[in-house]
């Protein structure tokens, strides 16, 4: 009986052996076959953002329009929500070949190419469009050339937007009204630094982790755009957002260098088309996103606090240190740059 | 704390003993106990740090911006180096059910090969993770909080693997002397 049972036992054992050979075999020929036919190339890009967010939409008219002008050629695709990993494993991901295409937000990249920390600094851009007009001028492309010696090619800055201070204790509006409050902020010491400046208590914390600790009361309050603070739904435990709008956020898109030299000219100018018309399309949507959400933020019972110019000034005042400590950071040249080009 | 006092009486014996023969304790002794000693101190490092980052936050009101990386990063190597602990002590989870429908001869041999085949998992990984540790270097990511390059996090790997190596080849040569003891009989 039992030499029977261990007889059964093996073969079944072998046999799934082979079954899983045999199948692994029949697909390699399959995608080799494919690949010979049509010379097909896939892009997988992975990304942070949620599927109804403004930048998933901007990825989706990327994909539309490579796969159009390429007649299917190249195939786009895309895996949103962190499937692939958060900003810090895409990014690493994409210097390695794994995935060939991403675009995180600019705190992220700052620990590949310390360039990107120039992004920290506060109240660099006064509005949208002076924004828009130094990340595609000289300004961007020379802050995108750096990451070519990491690997990666940057390629356009899409718009996550401008940070707003939320909290559950104050109303804030000066400095003043910022102290002791315990901020929730990125792994970043520009941003940590900014926040101990302005008299509040700064508290490092994955974003993960940042509803429940606002829920808990672990922190007091967190600053992000519009769009984001309404889609993670942070208005259900903040009582008062400030219209700080201290960090214009971009999503800077990148893509594995060596995949992008690879290509023929043809397909890179394809890319490089379908980028800049994802881009303004994606800033669009985003502009229509950021406006949507403060309504509907307002509307949830949330007070809204507009800032004067002069209560702004306030801030920037607190904060004229900090642009020492970021020049130290992101090298001096960069920081110039962008100071030249915001003026 | 035990430990600790042998690892000091241990390390400072080459002045006190003959050499010859404080060398051969050394190597004893951290073959007993060298997992012990990285998972203590990384344990206790991990603790103290997170204790001091809510010191920090709720009584000096100014939080460490490097604490929770640091206890992260901790974690990850106390979890490489655990692996290669269980192996030591066999604890590692096993479905013996299978083993059980086998003569009871055959069962030995079957615990070694199954030894056998984790050696060659760990060997493919010890080369795949050290490349990869070894382009994240090269590379020069460097983690937010701390500025401390990520390849140190991602030598874990490398390094917790070769741990794993190690102790199977042990128990590998330590089942077969078994085998053959109990043959001799």
């Amino acid at each position: 009986m039992k030499k029977i049972l261990i007889i059964s036992l093996i073969v079944v054992l072998l046999g799934t052996m082979l079954v899983g050979c045999g199948a692994n075999g029949a697909n390699n020929e399959q995608e080799s076959s494919q690949e010979n036919d049509q010379e097909k190339i896939v892009i997988k890009a992975g990304h942070g953002g949620p599927e109804n967010n403004a930048y998933h939409l901007g990825w989706l008219k990327f994909k539309e329009i490579v796969e159009e002008k390429t007649d299917g050629k190249i195939e786009v695709k895309i895996y949103p929500n962190q499937q692939l990993g958060g900003d810090r494993e895409l990014i690493e991901a994409v210097q390695m070949g794994n995935v060939q295409m991403t675009s995180p937000s600019s705190a992220p990249v700052a620990s590949f190419d310390k360039s990107f920390y120039v992004l920290d600094i506060p109240f660099l851009f006064k509005d949208r469009e002076q924004a828009y007009s130094t990340l595609d001028g000289p300004a961007g492309k020379k802050l995108l050339e750096s990451l070519e010696s990491y690997n990666l090619k940057g390629l356009a800055f899409m718009e996550n937007g401008f940070r707003n201070l939320t909290n559950s204790k104050v109303r804030v509006r000066t400095p003043e009204d910022l102290n002791g409050l315990k901020i929730r902020t990125m792994e970043n010491e520009i941003h940590l630094a900014a926040w101990s400046l302005l008299g509040a208590n700064p508290t490092p914390m994955a974003f993960g982790e940042l509803f429940t600790a606002l829920q808990q009361k672990t922190v007091d309050g967190q600053e992000n755009p519009f769009e984001l603070i309404y889609t993670v739904k942070f208005h259900e435990v903040q009582d008062y957002i400030s219209k700080t709008q201290h960090i214009y956020t971009p999503y800077i898109m990148i893509i594995n260098k060596d995949f992008y030299e690879g290509l023929s000219d043809e397909n890179r100018m394809i890319i490089d088309e379908a980028v800049v018309e994802a881009t303004n399309y994606e800033r669009e949507i985003s502009k229509q996103k950021d406006l949507e959400s403060e309504e509907a933020i307002k509307a949830a019972g949330v007070e809204i606090i507009e800032l004067t110019d002069e209560e702004k000034n306030m801030f920037k005042e607190k904060l004229a240190p900090l642009l020492d400590q970021v020049k130290e950071k992101a090298g001096t040249e960069i920081v110039d740059i962008f100071i030249d080009a915001t003026n | 704390m035990l430990i600790i006092g042998q690892v000091i009486i241990k390390l400072t014996c080459p002045i006190i003993i003959m050499k010859g023969v404080c060398k051969m304790r050394v190597i004893k002794y951290l073959d007993d106990h060298i997992e012990e000693i990285f998972l203590i101190v990384l344990l206790t490092g991990m603790s103290l740090v997170i204790g001091l980052q809510v010191f920090m936050r709720y009584v000096m009101k100014s939080s460490l911006s490097w604490s929770e990386e640091i206890a992260r990063y901790m974690f990850i190597w106390m979890v490489y180096i655990g692996i290669s602990y269980g192996i030591k002590r066999e604890r590692h989870v096993k479905i013996d059910a299978a083993v059980k429908l086998f003569p009871k001869k055959i069962q030995k041999y079957i615990f070694v090969l199954s030894d056998l085949i984790f050696l060659v998992f760990a060997i493919i990984i010890i080369i795949q993770s050290k490349n990869v540790a070894m382009t994240i270097f090269e590379l020069g990511q460097i983690s937010p909080g701390t500025g401390i390059s990520m390849g140190y996090v991602y030598i874990a790997i490398p390094i917790g693997f070769t741990l794993v190596g190690i102790r199977l080849i042990q128990n590998v040569i330590s089942k077969f002397r078994k085998i053959k003891l109990e043959k001799g009989e």
